[in-house]
């Protein structure tokens, strides 16, 4: 919690979640080309593992 | 893991060969260029031929992928293990897409990517959700805003402002 935290109201404590999520969000954004290759390799290999575990437990 | 250099690299030997022509990247990976990386399957590359589709896949042309070491997963050639696809332009605005593309530079090698602007045009004149979807990413996490201007252009030149109108109403 930061200091000024304490007295948020939920609507504004939404917000301010909200916008730290899109800040993290343009961040990513401004990674070099490279590196978000490299984050959507690691993606589609996690998306391509998804179906190979729900056929493991189907198999079982 | 796959690198996108090297990729890059392996293209630009395709296309000092002729074997491309002159291409761009677009598709998702466009988008990926100026937004928050998103879960695709594979890298587009379009390019400035019209049998560049039949090139990949007519037994010849596979003859001489195979032959310089690549391999292919579904309608995609693997390069550096990684699924890339050939695709010729199949409108104007495509053509124009890879002709104004812009130069970036990836590690040592320099490739070509759509503008944001096209990459936008061209999603609503394929209109699918997922072509949506990808609009709406940019607009949400894109590095840099587009050029109204530049898009406005594009847009009108394509016969797509009506769509892109839409488009902003649907979002409101």
């Amino acid at each position: 919690m930061k200091p000024g935290d304490e007295g948020l109201t939920p609507q504004a404590a939404l917000a301010r979640l909200l916008e730290s999520k899109r800040e993290q969000r343009r961040k990513l954004a401004a990674l070099p080309f490279a590196e978000k290759f490299r984050m959507v390799v690691e993606m589609r290999r996690l998306s391509d593992a998804v179906p190979r575990l729900s056929k493991k437990a189907d198999d079982r | 893991m796959p690198d996108l250099e090297k990729i890059i690299e392996r293209v630009n030997e395709l296309a000092a060969k002729n074997v491309t022509g002159t291409y761009a990247i677009g598709g998702a990976f466009a988008f990926i260029f100026y937004a928050e990386p998103l879960n695709t399957r594979d890298l587009e590359f379009f390019a400035e031929m019209p049998t560049a589709r039949d090139l990949i896949r007519s037994r010849s042309c596979s003859k001489m992928w195979r032959a310089n070491g690549f391999t292919f997963e579904r309608d995609s050639v693997l390069i550096e293990g990684f699924p890339v696809q050939f695709l010729p332009a199949p409108t104007p605005l495509v053509s124009e897409a890879i002709r104004e593309a812009r130069t970036v530079q990836v590690g040592k090698q320099s490739t070509r990517v759509f503008s944001a602007e096209h990459a936008v045009a061209i999603a609503l004149q394929t209109n699918r959700p997922t072509d949506r979807m990808k609009i709406e990413h940019l607009l949400e996490t894109g590095s840099e805003s587009l050029d109204e201007a530049r898009l406005r252009s594009i847009l009108q030149r394509h016969g797509l402002e009506e769509r892109w109108e839409r488009f902003r109403e649907a979002r409101r």
